[in-house]
């Protein structure tokens, strides 16, 4: 029994060259005429798909080949899946395609649609992890390409679903507002996955956003392509599964088609395609497929299939009986065959060959290149004009109004200059259009912009951040709410592992840019148990390229929302703007009537410096550094001024970006008082910044003498009522830890 | 034994100069080629031109009669022809492209034309371009001693090509023929004029960059269309058939033998490419990284495309050759 599968593989194809029997006399007929009558496959454009089939079957046997001689690093292949040929040649190039890792047919047909492409050598880099690899600069095997409109996806765990819908919707909704769309208005979406991945959770999420795109009347024009090969790495999936779960499924169109029939799956195509592109309702297409050789080169199929199997569905190689169909239909010869072949598979070696040469990525510095922040003095940052803005918040602009603001309404006024400078920027979430959010930070943003700017979406966040990574692709720049932090980490990967790997995996050929706002944090005086108080963002911490500011006070909020904005419109990047509840609506500081949390409104054009602290309070002779943000910022401060009493004189660092972290700032300040006071709301165990502020000041050198003590959240779901201060910090923490550090000698 | 793999680039106008005179006739061999030259021939003595052998044969090379436009055409293709088919020898040919004229040369090389069509391609051609007026300048953007590419030279051509453009309607230019590091650029006879004295100057050797290229229409432009449109008219049942060999256009697209479609290739002989840029660059480009070459080989007549695609050689880095010398010492690029 043989473990490798390719000579077998190959070993078909190649007795199909030797054996078959030439074309059938009443089969045969011009090469512009209907390769089987009634269907609108020609001859030649049946060649045409064989040759893009070859070259991707030909490129999984030379990766195997390369990986086997060390000189390629990914062997997941499209053998079994070519059909997919027909969606690559019959859609436009710029009609978007997010593709799973089976689609190698796909792209070469689409490359052939389109001019000058090299497909061949474009792929056989991609397999060497070669640094000139037009699409990822060798950071991952992806199919993609920016000239054919193939955004590359992890695609693994079909989290590219949710934002195929919101690259449909994100067309439909740019057009209508007259912007400027990366893509004609017409564009359909195609995206591909396997049967087995239609059951993750977030490929779900797609397809229910493109149904409910249909219950809400709106366009959705999106082709959900799924490739059933009938078995999910080892796991077999039900016989008929996939018809079963979506032929009845309402709002999705079905059409279907077996790869074994190439012609029919041809028409199917361009009836699928006509019909998504004419009624702008979602598609779900069901191409029956096989897979061959394995999930991975790396997989034993014997271990889970039979030999016998594996002769079976050998013998259903789609592109077997697509070659045996050009062959008895005289559109190819047999000699002809061969030589496509061989050419063929000369072509993919030496490319193979070649691009094994080429250099790799050599440094870490080129490894993280596509995630570099743009540096704080480059944002430039937009405001519209003055007339404009007379007309969004009427006569009185906000920076003339002396009184001063909470959070709050200072946030919903700084939405407002940000939705009037940039006319391609679009604010949506669970109830931000007519109610104005929970915590009415999106008021009048509706009657001001309009439904097609400030709208509800379907109460899933998974959804809405998949629309604003689709929407953000075109050319919007959207600025997503989601209702609380709990919420977030039910949709997390489509920021870690999709959003902000956008311009990682494309070498920032393409981005995503956005500013996703998030309302956070405990403190919210018992209510609310865990999902409305969660205070841990160590999920988000870790995330390369991320930007993270999470603002205290309404000055702060507005500058720094200002430079989110900035930083994603100039530099495509993906911001959270994470918002303490609790401060919302405070007012006062340390007594009531005092306004001290309140601000005035920034002027146009003032912004807070990516990764910049603020620091309150300081002096000479402090005796320590309180360093904190957000709810902790507030506490400390009151500490301030209780320690100040005791005569304890304590400088406040607000971090304000959690990234980039402010850490040279915070060293400063440590090394001017000597003592240094992490006050941290989260969770202690890696819930938010200070275990790693803690760790960059005790190994750096130069702060060495400094006294460095930590207060944290407990490790704990926060309960409800009077229970949730026994595990939050409080500001009698603060006072009695700086208290007892400011009695600890310097070192 | 096995013959080395190339990928051949047929020349285009100014490549038959006077060291290729009688380079037909010796390499003329009994066959196709030499039944349509001898037709070729016939044809041209009964309208009293001077046949292509007579201008190959004739003793000193006269501008004046070699370079216009409808004898240089014929001559050139007739040179390319006879070349090849000792070429073809030596070694084994996996695709096939031209620069503009060298397009029309392209076609019956690959086998998606006869000789004898192809010829009358070439001489309907060169006839119809008469239609457009203007000219074609030859200018670079890479350091001729090390064909590195020079950014100030770009940036250069940049400004000088939008400055004339804006000039008005009288003063179009356009690119013409992306020509590896060396540009040509087209325009009405104001436009080039202007052009020529905005571009950035670059000594070599040999010559100066810019310069008027002799003879030669706006070629690869819109002042074509009217080219286009009597050519597409008048060639509208040229016989073309799947090549032999696969074809490079000048977008660096590839017509297989197996799925080419004839009717394509037509449309973009006649229409396309005659009034669009001629992008030879990207036909050098798909040749190497798509076929992967031993030997990239320029057809005769001349040496004219030795350094443009050696200049995507570079630019590519294709098997390690980044430097002028390195690619002069490999050997890569061969005219014969």
């Amino acid at each position: 029994m043989s473990i490798r599968r390719e000579h077998k593989v190959a070993g078909r194809f190649e007795a199909l060259l030797d054996l078959h029997h030439g074309p059938d006399p009443d089969r045969t007929g011009p090469m512009d005429g209907p390769i089987v009558p009634g269907v609108a496959l020609t001859r030649r454009t049946a060649v045409r798909l064989l040759e893009a089939g070859l070259q991707s079957r030909l490129q999984d046997l030379e990766a195997r080949r390369m990986k086997d001689e060390g000189r390629s690093y990914y062997t997941i292949g499209s053998s079994g899946h070519e059909a997919n040929a027909v969606f690559g040649h019959l859609l436009r190039t710029t009609d978007p395609a997010l593709l799973h890792y089976r689609s190698g047919a796909f792209v070469a047909a689409r490359a052939r649609r389109a001019h000058g492409e090299t497909p061949i050598f474009d792929a056989m880099l991609s397999f060497a992890a070669a640094a000139e690899d037009p699409i990822s600069g060798g950071r991952h095997k992806v199919l993609g390409s920016e000239s054919l409109w193939i955004p590359p996806q992890t695609s693994t765990i079909a989290s590219h679903l949710p934002k195929a819908v919101g690259l449909a919707i994100g067309v439909a909704r740019l057009h209508r507002l007259g912007l400027p769309c990366a893509l004609p208005e017409d564009s359909v979406v195609y995206c591909s996955f396997g049967d087995a991945s239609s059951n993750h959770a977030t490929a779900q999420a797609g397809f229910n956003a493109a149904a409910a795109a249909v219950q809400h009347k709106q366009p959705c024009p999106v082709i959900f392509a799924c490739e059933d090969n009938g078995i999910g790495i080892s796991t077999r999936t039900p016989d008929n599964y996939i018809e079963q779960m979506f032929k009845r499924r309402p709002s999705l169109d079905y059409f279907a088609a077996d790869s074994r029939d190439v012609p029919s799956a041809f028409t199917q195509a361009l009836a699928a395609i006509d019909h998504c592109r004419r009624t702008r309702r979602p598609v779900f297409f069901h191409l029956k497929t096989v897979r061959l050789m394995g999930h991975a080169g790396s997989d034993v199929e014997t271990v889970y299939r039979t030999e016998e199997e594996l002769e079976r569905v050998e013998a259903q190689d789609p592109l077997l009986a697509f070659a045996d169909l050009l062959l008895s239909t005289g559109a190819i010869s047999r000699d002809g065959l061969r030589t496509l072949y061989t050419d063929m598979r000369r072509r993919i070696e030496r490319a193979g060959r070649e691009a094994s040469s080429r250099p790799k990525i050599r440094t870490a510095a080129q490894v993280r290149a596509p995630l570099e922040l743009p540096a704080a003095d480059t944002l430039r940052g937009r405001s519209a004009n003055e007339a404009r803005r007379r007309q969004v918040f009427g006569d009185r602009l906000p920076e003339a109004d002396p009184r001063p603001r909470h959070l709050a309404f200072r946030l919903a006024q700084g939405l407002k200059d940000v939705l009037a400078a940039y006319p391609e920027s679009l604010l949506f979430g669970e109830d931000v259009a007519k109610k104005g959010g929970v915590y009415h930070v999106t008021a009048g943003l509706y009657e001001t912009f309009g439904p097609a700017r400030v709208f509800n979406t379907i109460l899933d966040e998974t959804t809405i951040l998949g629309l604003a990574q689709g929407m953000a692709q075109v050319g919007a720049l959207p600025i997503p709410e989601i209702q609380y932090l709990a919420y977030v980490h039910n949709a997390l990967d489509q920021i870690r592992g999709e959003a902000a790997s956008l311009q990682f995996f494309s070498e920032g050929r393409f981005a995503n840019p956005m500013v996703v706002r998030i309302a956070g944090y405990a403190y919210q005086k018992g209510f609310g148990g865990h999902f409305h108080n969660d205070n841990s963002i160590g999920a988000l911490l870790d995330i390369p390229g991320l930007i993270i500011a999470s603002p205290a006070r309404g000055d702060d909020a507005v500058g720094m929302l200002r430079t989110c904005v900035a930083a994603a419109a100039e530099a495509g990047k993906v911001c959270i703007f994470l918002e303490p509840i609790a401060l919302y609506m405070q007012k006062d500081l340390h007594e009531k009537g005092d306004s001290l949390w309140e601000c005035a409104y920034p002027e146009p054009g003032e912004a807070v410096p990516l990764g910049q602290a603020r620091v309150h309070g300081a002096s000479d002779d402090d005796d320590l550094t309180i360093v904190s943000w957000a709810n902790g910022l507030f506490m400390s401060m009151q500490a301030q001024k209780r320690l100040a009493e005791e005569g304890i004189r304590a400088r406040v660092l607000d971090l304000r970006w959690l990234a980039p972290l402010p850490v040279e700032a915070v060293k400063e300040h440590a090394r001017a008082t000597g003592r240094v006071l992490l006050v941290d709301e989260c969770r202690a165990t890696a819930g938010g910044p200070s275990p790693l502020l803690a760790t960059a000041l005790a190994t750096d050198p130069s702060c060495r003498d400094v006294v460095i003590r930590r207060i944290a959240g407990d490790d704990t779901y926060v309960p409800l009522a009077e229970a949730a201060n026994l595990v939050l910090i409080q500001t009698d923490d603060v006072v009695d830890a700086a208290r007892s550090l400011a009695q600890e000698e310097r070192r | 034994m096995t013959r080395p793999l190339a990928v051949l680039f047929c020349p285009g106008r100014g490549s038959y100069g006077r060291a290729e005179l009688g380079s037909i006739q010796r390499q003329l061999r009994p066959g196709p080629v030499a039944d349509a030259l001898a037709e070729a021939d016939d044809a041209r003595a009964s309208q009293g031109r001077p046949t292509i052998t007579e201008l190959d044969a004739a003793q000193s090379f006269r501008p004046g009669l070699h370079l216009d436009g409808q004898n240089a055409a014929e001559l050139i293709y007739f040179a390319t022809m006879a070349w090849l088919e000792g070429a073809a020898e030596r070694y084994e040919i996996g695709a096939i492209a031209g620069n503009s004229l060298g397009w029309y040369t392209a076609m019956p090389a690959a086998g998606a034309m006869t000789v004898r069509d192809g010829w009358a391609l070439v001489a309907a051609m060169a006839r119809l371009q008469k239609l457009a007026t203007g000219g074609q300048i030859l200018t670079t953007t890479v350091d001729p001693a090390t064909w590195q590419p020079d950014t100030a030279l770009v940036e250069g051509i940049e400004q000088a090509l939008a400055e004339v453009a804006g000039r008005g309607e009288d003063h179009f230019v356009a690119r013409s023929i992306r020509l590896g590091g060396h540009e040509v650029l087209a325009g009405t006879e104001k436009g080039v004029t202007a052009l020529l004295e905005l571009l950035p100057k670059v000594k070599s050797t040999e010559r100066e960059f810019p310069f008027r290229l002799a003879g030669h229409g706006p070629f690869h432009t819109e002042l074509c269309a009217d080219v286009a449109r009597e050519a597409t008219h008048e060639l509208a049942v040229l016989p073309v058939r799947e090549p032999q060999t696969t074809l490079i256009d000048g977008r660096g697209d590839i017509h297989t033998p197996w799925s080419g479609d004839p009717r394509h290739l037509r449309f973009y002989t006649t229409d396309t490419q005659v009034r669009t840029t001629y992008d030879f660059t990207a036909s050098v480009w798909t040749a190497i990284r798509e076929f992967q070459p031993d030997v990239l080989l320029c057809a005769a007549p001349g040496q004219s495309l030795r350094a443009p695609v050696g200049h995507v050689v570079l630019r590519e880095g294709y098997r390690g050759l980044r430097t002028k010398d390195a690619l002069f010492a490999s050997d890569l690029v061969r005219t014969d």
